[in-house]
């Protein structure tokens, strides 16, 4: 019974966790499940932050530089050049010094720079602003990352330069880099390639033979840096707003996936859909197949032919697979997934174990009775025998729920089940696909799977007890 | 509202007086069993050939050892199964084919007492609950009606007071008690008859004959007819009028208890008598008399009298050759022997 | 000598809702050639006897001490495996109840019966079933049974078999337990007279173990009638059939139903004690119509009969019209308070009318010894009960206090 009262418990914490959910994340979180800019502030691939109780290290957290906190110089002014015309010039410098004091690098940069220039609507080659961006470090060097003219005249120009990335804007960065490197840096040019550049790790790094190395040997340089931007405008009122974001290691309590989802929220929200779907899928599930079991055990004859050998056809059938098929084929919504799964559920093996309780207990002589005061079979069958049935279906519902789950856990896994919604298979299974335990990102697999076994150990354990109260009962009678 | 469906439902009335309530004429009752693609089916041939009548408030005990067919036979006449040939009245009704949903009646009028106290009444309902189905089921009375009922029925049977009882579930009774709240039941739509299905012998020996002489008192206080199934001869003496031996689903003696007992005729009930033991310590000194063999299967019965393989008069050439009809060899007292005088 | 001498065995188990007395303070002794009969309803302890004697016991013994002794030679001080070598199966063997159904319906009945030997005595499983033909035979079954199944066997036939097994190693003792329950008759008839026989033709003897008093004169010679636990009557079978001293045993031979007779059968009035909370005193006295001040009414009796709605057969008539609370102080003082408007003269003197009225029909009052008043509430001091031992002349013994000093219990 103390393993009943665990499963109890473990269930009432899951229920728990299903009314929580709705006020920590709410579920509009949950609609961005699958967009891309809802999460664009966590970083990839980022450990829990408990993690640093273990490491000792102090990993860094996400850093965002928000326009507001740059010390700008701005200057604007108007000059005659040598053909005589009128310039109108904004020089804008704006800087953000700040103190890296964590004990790794961060584990990406981003840099967006919003230049607006309503005032230049000029198409003339060389009449785009130009922008020069360079980050001094605590060893007094600094390395200018980008130089050049903002592309296009319109105005309201936003350019993005992600420095972790290389591709687009940010491809010159990394020549730049590169160039810093083997120039500042002990590394001869004709070893380092672009490609080998990580711009995170680099330019936080100390100049030695492991600077490009991130995994343990790149020494960190910790102090004071300094992120300059300074922009060139040949219109009167540009205005700059840089943003900058250094992506910490570590988030949350469950850390991020590759799409920079809290999952945190995944595994939480997790919960009640895995809960709903098992618990909603059982509970018809048994039903059905108690009924028709029982309508089976009790009236015999052609009745009971038919509903067995319904039952044995559809033991025979492979519901997995064609699950499979059929996920492939129409992709399905979880509630669509959930009929399906209840249509290949409507016989199974209750319904066999049912009617040989059944077939059990019409046998007791208090049946007998009941036909000799004139009771219709009918409701022998709903009043009498079914209620004893009862307490057996309810440790057979509790003990198919995480069936249900895993089933629906398989599916998501693969990849067919309901795309939009973070069930814990299908954060598993784009785990997989990702390579998370390849990069050693455990808690992108761990969490997951520790809510599934939870669950199913928490309904296995509440079944068995079940099992146990009505087995000893059903013995003595 | 429920009084015009009970004066539909309930069947043919008589006059007052005595008249057969019962009538068996040549019943028998068969079961099919191993129906397959491979071999016709086998008959067991539990009652074969049954004829007798119970008279309206009248105690017929019906003894046999297992295979005998008392128990089908008590089953048949409550049409709990349907017999294969033969004919069965009630009240003078014919009801040897008919429909479940026409006896209605019938299961107003008659009942059963089952044997097994652990089986008898429904484990999941309290004792209330047992007692109000029987009235739920024919629609009769009000709740308040239905609940003095109820009171009314376990006084009856010296479960007092009611109201202890009402509440209680069939695990928290006793055997003896569990078997009066079944006695409760079948009395408590005031039947003419009842079927008492070996309704002691699963009980201790001290419990049976306080069981047994409550069924007497209510058989006596209430004119009600009692079929009392039963191996047991010695209770059937005490608590019976009419005594029935039965043999390998045939009928092989009836008549009063007195007459019986005192003058058992058919071969078969002085063997049976003779195989009883009374308390006496003389007994170690004696070997017991005792019939060697098994009754008959019932698939296969002998040819003739089916009791001519063990029977200690048997003549050749007459007895494994013709079935005895039953003759009335003294008042009342019918033996099927060609030998019996 | 006697085969089996038992002396004061004590079998008590734990169960939840405390210590079950089944066997307490029983003692009787077996001759070769003889039967002692031990009859008693369900839950008289009959049946435990019989596991204590052979230790087969559960997990949960609370005291099991006496003398077991056999052919002399006292069994108790062995260990469990001495025991299992020397006693269980070859000093006394058993055929328990229900044990036809016991038999295993995968192995063959002959090699079933060959068993025992193959076990204790390491006997070749060739010879061990030859033995095992030559028993079946000499239980009256004929040579095809010992390949059959116990499924393919009638009851009566199943019976033998089981009588076969416990006979295989020539023990010196057989118990049976209600050999012939779930029989027949006729078989039953059968079985009995192939028991007689065995007991004539070889040196066994018989522990019969049976509530049927009819079945246990078949094979007596001696009688022992036991009652929650205890033994309330012993002696030859003719004696305790023919003029039986102990109200029990006097009211369950009237019990009888007689195949022979028109004297219809009396039932016994109440219920068996639970044995984990046994009446003090003689354990009969609530169901005895004889009872006396040494029967041992104690206050928990008393203030549960005078309490309560429900009030024991006989009891009826009893009515205390004022109004009062029963307590007890020990077991043997009871304590009314008045309740209510009640004074508590008014009690003692109701209660003294009511004792000395229906002392003489309603057994329970005579416990009473002393009535007096006290601290405003109505002392009733009772008699102390005492268990009686058994009393009587020779071997007809009985436990029950009106034997004592040369009285009888016939026609009181």
């Amino acid at each position: 019974m103390k393993s009943g009262i665990v499963g109890f418990g473990i269930l009432a914490s899951l229920i728990a966790a299903s009314v929580v959910i709705p006020i920590y994340a709410p579920y509009d979180v949950v609609r961005q499940w699958s967009s891309v800019e809802y999460w664009l502030e966590n970083p990839r691939w980022a450990a829990p932050e408990w993690v640093t109780i273990f490491t000792g290290k102090n990993e860094p957290r996400t850093t965002v530089f928000d326009p507001s906190s740059f010390r700008y110089v701005i200057v604007r002014d108007t000059i005659v050049d040598q053909n005589g015309r009128e310039v109108n010039l904004t020089f804008i410098t704006a800087t953000r010094r700040f103190l890296w004091t964590y004990d790794n690098f961060p584990s990406e940069i981003s840099l967006y720079i919003k230049a607006f220039f309503p005032g230049n609507t000029s198409t003339e080659p060389g009449s785009s602003p130009l922008v020069s961006i360079s980050l001094r470090r605590p060893d007094n060097q600094t390395v200018q990352l980008l130089g050049r003219a903002v592309p296009g005249p319109e105005f309201n120009r936003t350019t993005t330069y992600h420095l972790s990335s290389s591709t687009g804007a940010a491809e010159s960065v990394f020549g730049n880099i590169r160039k810093w490197v083997t120039q500042e840096g002990v590394l001869p040019s004709d070893v380092v390639a672009e490609a080998d550049i990580l711009p995170h790790v680099a330019l936080f790094a100390r100049n030695d033979t492991a600077q490009l190395n991130p995994a343990r040997s790149a020494h960190l340089l910790q102090g004071q840096y300094e992120l300059r931007i300074e922009y060139v405008g040949f219109s009167l009122n540009d205005t700059l707003e840089p943003r900058a974001r250094l992506y910490g290691t570590v988030f949350g309590l469950m850390g991020t996936d590759e799409r920079r989802r809290d999952l945190l929220t995944g595994v939480l929200w997790g919960a009640p859909i895995a809960m709903a779907f098992g618990s909603a899928a059982a509970i018809v599930v048994v039903l059905s197949q108690t009924i028709l079991g029982a309508l089976s055990g009790w009236y015999r004859g052609p009745v009971d032919e038919a509903i067995q050998r319904f039952a044995d056809l559809y033991l025979i059938i492979p519901v997995l697979p064609i699950l499979i098929i059929i996920a492939l084929l129409y992709r399905p919504s979880i509630v669509a997934i959930l009929f399906v799964v209840v249509a290949f559920g409507i016989v199974g093996s209750t319904t066999k174990v049912v009617r040989s309780i059944v077939l059990q207990i019409r046998e007791e002589q208090f049946i007998e009775a009941a036909q000799s005061y004139g009771a219709s079979r009918i409701r022998i069958l709903f009043r009498y025998i079914l209620p004893r049935v009862m307490p057996y279906t309810f440790a057979l519902v509790a003990l198919n729920v995480p069936i249900y789950i895993f089933l629906e856990a398989s599916l998501s896994f693969l990849g067919l089940g309901d795309p939009t919604l973070p069930t814990w298979g299908s954060i598993i299974g784009q785990a997989y696909t990702g390579s998370a335990l390849t990069y050693g990102f455990w808690w992108w697999v761990a969490f997951p799977t520790l809510g599934i076994v939870y669950t199913a150990v928490g309904f296995a354990l509440v079944g068995y007890a079940f099992d146990k109260v009505i087995n000893p009962r059903l013995r003595e009678e | 509202m429920e009084s015009d469906s009970v004066k539909e439902n309930a069947g043919p009335s008589f006059p007052e007086g005595e008249y057969p309530l019962v009538q068996l004429d040549d019943l028998r009752t068969w079961f099919s069993f191993g129906r397959s693609l491979f071999r016709p089916p086998v008959s067991v041939r539990a009652v074969d050939g049954v004829s007798l009548s119970i008279l309206q408030g009248e105690t017929i005990a019906l003894v046999g050892e297992s295979g005998s067919g008392k128990t089908t036979l008590g089953r048949t006449i409550l049409r709990l199964v349907e017999p294969t040939d033969g004919r069965l009245l009630y009240a003078g009704m014919d009801i040897t084919h008919a429909w479940q949903k026409d006896l209605i009646w019938l299961r107003r009028r008659s009942s059963i007492i089952p044997q097994d106290p652990y089986s008898s009444v429904n484990p999941t309902f309290p004792v209330y609950r047992i007692l109000d189905e029987p009235l739920a089921v024919q629609h009769i009375g009000t709740r308040a009606e239905r609940s003095e009922r109820i009171d009314r029925a376990l006084e009856n049977v010296k479960l007092n007071p009611p109201s202890l009882f009402v509440q209680k579930f069939p695990h928290q009774l006793s055997g003896g008690q569990r078997q009066r709240v079944a006695v409760a039941r079948a009395m408590i739509l005031e039947p003419e008859f009842i079927v008492a299905d070996e309704p002691v012998s699963m009980l201790d020996a001290s419990v049976r004959i306080s069981i047994l002489r409550l069924l007497r008192q209510i058989q006596e206080r209430f004119r009600i007819a009692f079929l009392y199934i039963t191996h047991d001869l010695a209770t059937a003496r005490h608590f019976s009028d009419t005594v029935g031996i039965m043999y390998a689903g045939k009928l092989v003696e009836i008549g009063p208890v007195g007459s019986i007992m005192g003058e058992p005729l058919h071969p078969y009930t002085q063997a049976l008598m003779e195989a009883i033991p009374d308390p006496d310590p003389e007994n170690r000194l004696r070997e017991r008399p005792a019939l060697p063999g098994e009754p008959p299967i019932l698939t296969g019965p002998p040819p003739g009298c089916r009791f001519h393989p063990r029977c200690p008069i048997a003549k050749a050439g007459l007895c494994e050759v013709e079935e005895p009809p039953l003759r009335e060899l003294r008042p009342g007292h019918w033996v099927a022997c060609h030998l019996a005088s | 000598m006697a085969i089996l001498d038992i002396r004061h065995l004590r079998y008590y188990y734990r169960t939840r809702r405390g210590a079950v007395k089944a066997v307490d303070d029983v003692s009787f002794s077996i001759d070769s050639g003889k039967t002692l009969a031990l009859v008693g309803e369900s839950g008289c302890g009959k049946t435990s006897t019989a596991t204590a004697i052979l230790r087969l016991l559960p997990r949960n013994v609370e005291t099991y001490e006496g003398q077991v002794l056999i052919d002399g030679q006292d069994v108790m001080a062995y260990d469990a495996d001495e025991f299992r070598r020397k006693v269980r199966w070859r000093g006394i063997s058993m055929v328990f109840q229900g044990a036809m159904n016991a038999l295993s319906p995968t192995a063959r009945c002959g090699l079933q019966v060959a068993e025992p030997l193959m076990v204790h005595y390491d006997v070749e499983k060739e010879e061990a079933i030859e033995a095992a033909r030559a028993e079946l035979k000499s239980v009256g079954l004929p040579d095809y049974v010992a390949e059959r199944y116990p499924h393919e066997l009638s009851g009566g036939m199943k019976q033998r078999v089981v009588i076969a097994m416990a006979l295989i190693m020539k023990p010196r003792l057989v118990i049976l337990d209600e050999p012939t329950s779930a029989l027949d008759v006729m078989t039953q008839a059968n079985i009995i007279n192939l028991l007689k026989r065995l007991l004539h033709e070889t040196g066994l003897a018989y522990l019969f173990i049976t509530h049927d008093l009819g079945l246990a004169s078949e094979l007596a010679n001696d009688v022992a009638i036991m009652y929650a636990g205890r033994i309330a009557e012993i002696g030859p079978a003719t004696d305790v059939y023919r003029s039986p001293q102990h109200p029990y045993t006097q009211k369950l031979i009237q019990s009888v139903p007689l195949l022979r007779s028109e004297i219809a059968p009396e039932f016994i009035p109440g219920a068996p004690p639970d044995l984990t909370n046994p009446p003090l005193g003689c354990r009969f006295h609530p169901r005895c119509p004889y009872a006396f001040e040494p029967c041992g009414w104690s206050s928990s009796e008393f203030a549960s009969i005078l309490g309560e709605e429900v009030p024991p057969a006989g009891a009826e008539k009893i009515h205390i019209s004022h109004v009062a609370k029963f307590g007890t102080k020990d077991p043997w003082t009871l304590v009314a308070s008045p309740s209510g408007e009640t004074n508590v003269s008014a009690l003692a003197s109701e209660l003294r009318d009511l004792a000395a009225r229906w002392r003489a029909s309603v057994p329970f009052l005579r416990a009473i010894d002393d009535i007096r008043e006290g601290d405003g509430r109505v002392i009733v001091k009772l008699h102390q009960g005492r268990s009686p031992e058994l009393i009587g002349r020779d071997s007809h013994r009985a436990a029950c206090w009106l034997l004592q000093d040369g009285g009888t219990t016939v026609g009181e």
